[in-house]
């Protein structure tokens, strides 16, 4: 230690008196000076370690610093006659005559997040809180995942190729994230408890609340006691931890899917209107034999949200199309 | 569907104002969109599911209510006088007969007759009527059929009978080519798929889709044949869409009519026609039905209990009995542990208990069901997900804006671009809607670029986008795309600033992300970057690849944007196969608490020499002590003779139990200068 001190305290001078006498102005002296004599300087670092040395050693290597102090401030004076640089006076309170300290910052860029996958994060956090699993499934999907095990029959409308982007053979972009309920139903036995995030396809118009490609978030639970009134807790807790505002209001309104029954759609009460976020319903015994779960034994709930429709109505966006444009302007205020 | 306050009330008697109606209906499962005020009268907007098409009639929608509100649904009134012949002393079979060449499309066909019919104008209540749900009144009979339609959810069809020729109407199948005049004015060529009804010479009627102009009831007319018919839905929806041909029937016939409804709505006509005109009706009604099609489907078991565990709660038996009642299930038989049902025609959606479950649910009203808490389950930690996020942090915190762009696009002038990710064909959309919907991505920066395109021709000088998104790669063997999780990221610039090194900025994001995912060790000795000559879409002598063995794991480099100035740097990474590298783990390791030496070395070789080569010489050479190698700068210029560059790069070294010296390491550093010398003919720059 004593010993690599002392190379130190060499370097440190030497190094010093070099740079400074290849400095060219003021303010290159100035970063010698606060670099070696500042408060963090390179000598001050090192007079710090003095308690570390064994006592006998501690004056004589204070001497030594004090020399090398003595000798780089007076290396630094001689610099600044030759320079004509300002006095030592107005060195020591910075060295530069003018500083504006009410200037704004310089401030790094900041990226951002995509507000969809902002509100899409939000949502897998609170189901996470609620114990669902994220399981995820592929963009592209075959007709038994995307209709037949989800018991859509094969004249049903929703097949229709003029309501789907199909693919190769039976492949096709899927129309709804309930497939991976399908593939998570096949893969693992009950009890389940998962939401899959993920986009969705359909060849829809676009226009200021449409798009053919959308984000879902789908969710399954599948235990041996579980009931509408679950399900209806379930949606109730997640939005009032969404959205934490007073007022809101959530209704199941009755409605037609073929993998639920009951089914509902979620309707939202929110800053004056109903809102259709999505929807719910009981797991169709079908879907449930179709995958080799016993539906006397085990029942379920499902529900989809879109993505899209909490984020515009989080962030007040009146157009679906802005999400896809990614415009800088739009993305920053995302930040 | 539109839907008349007034017309419900023909049907139930109820006092309750619209908007109570409107809620009640709503809260059942017809969603009310819109209430309109029409005189007096209001009108609903209901949405109806494509399961309901008894909600497709006035009827049906007043059966829901009459159940809500239990009170009764009003009898429908469907006796007429009948007259056995004719004007002529012709009865019915031998004015017209009906003969069904495709009972798969066509289940049932019934048909009437009436003589002696003026066809005048409508009386006032039934322009009233039709006037408040949006149609327009055009004469008597055809208002009627326009009417029971919207009352009952039945198509009707009259034809002018004198107009047909030949007295046998034949349902059949069209002729290749065979020409069609709609009653709405368009002419169809027809194909051998579409179903007609047709006289001896020519097709009437497109089956379950519109009626023929040729043989359009007028004031003319004194003889109408009636037709009520049940059509298979799928042929009516695709001869429908086919030939972008929509109506009122085929929205009905395609959801799957009432198979007992043929023959009621066709009375109900006839009482109405009778009501409201002199017209006379011939006795008995021609009709052939598809063998099986009125049989009475089998009675569905009900237990109570799996009503409780399906709801979570239990419904009283004598509620869940009189909600089946009012709704038209009769019941067969009863138990202490179950009951048997059978559903009514109309609601041939309801075949399983489960079906019977959802109609108790949705009356009794799913908000009277009480929530209940599931019990509380902890969850495992998801890695894979949680380095996505830092990634994307790690993104976000050096400046890049998250973008969200399609899966699938134009296969466009960065072909080359996605061909470096996946040699093998793109997966292809088979039925487009638009051109930009045709390719699925096998990289994301076609679609970043395009988004940076946009931005900077509005006008925004500095770009910088990331995405994390998959991508759909053919491989031989698998039928079916692999999707790949990809980081891609892009720098564009309208105006470089003056040292800056947009190349190494690319390149440190792919640094800092490998770095943060912590690969195994493996992977981190295999992987190297490496130069690309050509075919990647990035411009030349810009591209590094990012190689593992043979496997293509990142690219960077510099594009061409179109009408984009400055200049445009982007990177792309397979992150998913990054993350099944890494090693996500932190774990202490001892360091050395001191001193070390840092010697900063400058060396001039020949400029085709790589930085790649130089590191791995340095790092190969194991010298003692050794613990970083880290590049500063690289030079070419006057201070360098021609076709050579200076590199300078600093070594820290760095012993673990003392201080090293600086002699130590100058033995170190001539042993390096030799390996390099011998290797690159590198100097050290004096």
């Amino acid at each position: 230690m004593s010993e690599g001190s002392q190379v130190d305290l060499e370097t440190i001078q030497s190094e010093a008196l070099q740079a400074i006498e290849s400095a060219s102005d003021a303010s290159g002296l100035e970063l010698v000076r606060v670099g070696v004599l500042g408060k963090k300087g390179s000598l001050k670092q090192i007079l710090r370690s003095l308690g570390q040395l064994p006592p006998e050693q501690r004056a004589s290597f204070g001497a030594r610093a004090n020399v090398v102090k003595d000798t780089v401030e007076a290396a630094l004076a001689a610099a600044r006659e030759r320079l004509g640089g300002p006095s030592a006076a107005s060195a020591t309170s910075g060295g530069i005559a003018q500083t504006d300290v009410t200037l704004p910052g310089r401030v790094p860029h900041r990226g951002s997040r995509h507000p969809v996958q902002l509100v899409a994060s939000r949502m897998i956090n609170i189901f996470g809180n609620l114990g669902f699993q994220v399981a995820d499934g592929p963009e592209v999907e075959d007709e038994w995942h995307n209709f037949t095990g989800l018991n859509i029959p094969v004249d049903h409308i929703a097949r229709d190729p003029a309501e789907n982007f199909f693919l190769e053979d039976d492949l096709l972009m899927r129309s709804q994230t309930s497939t991976v309920q399908v593939r998570v139903m096949e893969s693992t036995p009950p009890p389940l408890r998962i939401i899959s995030p993920g986009k969705v396809f359909r060849p829809d118009t676009v226009d200021a609340t449409h798009s053919y490609m959308f984000n879902q978030l789908e969710g399954l639970v599948i235990d041996e006691e579980m009931n509408f009134g679950h399900l209806k807790a379930t949606l109730l807790s997640f939005f009032q931890q969404l959205l934490q505002e007073e007022g809101m209001k959530l209704r199941l309104r009755p409605s037609f899917f073929p993998f639920t029954e009951p089914s509902a759609e979620v309707d939202l009460f929110w800053r004056g209107d109903w809102m259709e976020m999505g929807g719910c319903g009981m797991v169709d015994p079908n879907v449930l034999e179709a995958v080799g779960i016993d539906p006397e034994k085990w029942t379920g709930f499902a529900f989809g949200l879109g993505i899209e429709r909490v984020a515009m109505a989080s962030y007040n966006i009146p157009d679906i199309r802005y999400l896809y444009e990614n415009d800088v302007r739009f993305l920053q205020q995302f930040s | 569907m539109k839907v008349s306050l007034d017309w419900l009330r023909d049907h139930v008697e109820m006092d309750l104002p619209v908007e109570d109606v409107a809620y009640k209906l709503t809260m059942c499962g017809l969603n009310c969109e819109a209430i309109e005020a029409h005189g007096t009268d209001h009108v609903l907007e209901l949405e109806v599911t494509s399961n309901r098409p008894d909600h497709l009639g006035h009827r049906g929608v007043a059966r829901e209510l009459a159940c809500i509100l239990d009170v009764p649904l009003k009898p429908l009134a469907l006796d007429f006088p009948e007259i056995a012949k004719d004007t002529v002393g012709n009865a019915l079979d031998e004015v017209t007969s009906i003969e069904v060449d495709d009972d798969d499309r066509c289940g049932r066909y019934t048909a009437r007759v009436a003589f002696d019919v003026d066809v005048g104008a409508s009386p006032a209540w039934l322009i009233r009527r039709l006037e408040a749900i949006g149609q327009r009144s055009i004469n008597i009979v055809v208002d009627l059929t326009n009417y029971v339609l919207m009352d009952l959810g039945q198509p009707l069809h009259a034809f002018d009978l004198d107009l047909i020729e030949g007295p046998e109407m034949i349902v059949r199948r069209a002729l290749r080519g065979e020409h069609f005049d709609a009653i709405d004015g368009t002419e169809l060529e027809l194909d051998s798929d579409d179903l007609v009804i047709a006289d001896s010479s020519r097709a009437v009627a497109l089956a379950g889709v519109m009626g023929g102009a040729q043989t359009e009831v007028s004031g003319t007319t004194r003889r109408i044949l009636l037709e009520s018919a049940w059509f298979d839905p799928v042929p009516v929806r695709e001869t429908s869409r086919r030939l972008g041909l929509t109506s009122d029937s085929s929205h009905r016939f395609e959801r799957r009519v009432d198979v007992d409804g043929a023959d009621i709505a066709s009375r109900r006509f006839f009482h109405l026609l009778c009501r409201e005109t002199d017209g006379k009706v011939l006795a008995g009604c021609m009709e052939t039905t598809r063998d099986g099609l009125l049989a009475t489907p089998p009675a569905v078991a009900l237990r109570p209990q799996r009503i409780e565990k399906i709801l979570g709660v239990a419904v009283p038996i004598e509620e869940m009995n009189s909600i089946l009642l009012a709704l038209g299930f009769e019941r067969v038989s009863e138990s202490a542990s179950e009951s048997h049902w059978a559903a009514p025609s109309w609601r041939a959606d309801c075949t399983r208990e489960i079906d019977l479950i959802e109609e108790i649910g949705r009356i009794y009203g799913l908000d009277r069901v009480p929530d209940r808490s599931m019990h509380v389950r902890v969850i495992p930690e998801d890695q894979q997900a949680l380095l996505i996020e830092r990634t994307k942090s790690l993104l976000e915190g050096t400046g890049h804006h998250e973008a969200l762009t399609f899966s699938f696009g134009e296969e466009g002038a960065l072909k080359d671009l996605e061909e470096w990710w996946c040699i093998g064909d793109p997966w292809v959309v088979r039925n487009p809607v638009r051109v930009n919907e045709g390719v699925l991505r096998r990289s994301l920066l076609p679609g970043l670029l395009s988004c940076v395109r946009g931005n900077r021709l509005h006008g925004v000088d500095r770009v910088r986008l990331f995405e994390v998104a998959r991508v759909f790669h053919r491989r031989d063997g698998i039928d079916r795309p692999v999707e790949k999780l990809h980081l891609a990221w892009v720098h564009s610039i309208h105006d470089p600033v003056a040292g800056a090194d947009p190349c190494r900025e690319i390149r440190g994001i792919a640094d800092a992300v490998l770095e943060m995912l912590r690969l195994d060790n493996s992977a981190r000795s295999s992987m190297t970057w490496n130069p690309v000559s050509g075919g990647s879409g990035m411009l030349p002598e810009t591209a590094a690849a990012l190689d593992l063995s043979s496997e293509r794991l990142g690219l960077l480099g510099a594009v061409c944007i179109d009408g984009v100035s400055g200049e445009t740097w982007c990177g792309e990474m397979d992150l998913g196969t990054l993350i099944d590298h890494a090693e996500f783990r932190h774990r202490y390791s001892e360091f050395s608490r001191y001193p070390g030496v840092r010697r900063d070395l400058n060396i001039v070789v020949e400029e085709t020499v790589l930085w790649r080569d130089i590191s791995s010489e340095v790092e190969s050479a194991q010298l003692d002590h050794f613990e970083e190698l880290t590049f500063v700068d690289v030079y070419q210029g006057k201070q360098v003779p021609k076709g050579q560059k200076s590199v300078t790069f600093s070594m820290a070294f760095r012993a673990s139990d003392r201080s090293l010296t600086r002699e130590e390491v100058d033995e170190s550093i001539d042993g390096l200068m030799q390996r390099l010398e011998s290797r690159f003919q590198a100097q050290l720059r004096t």
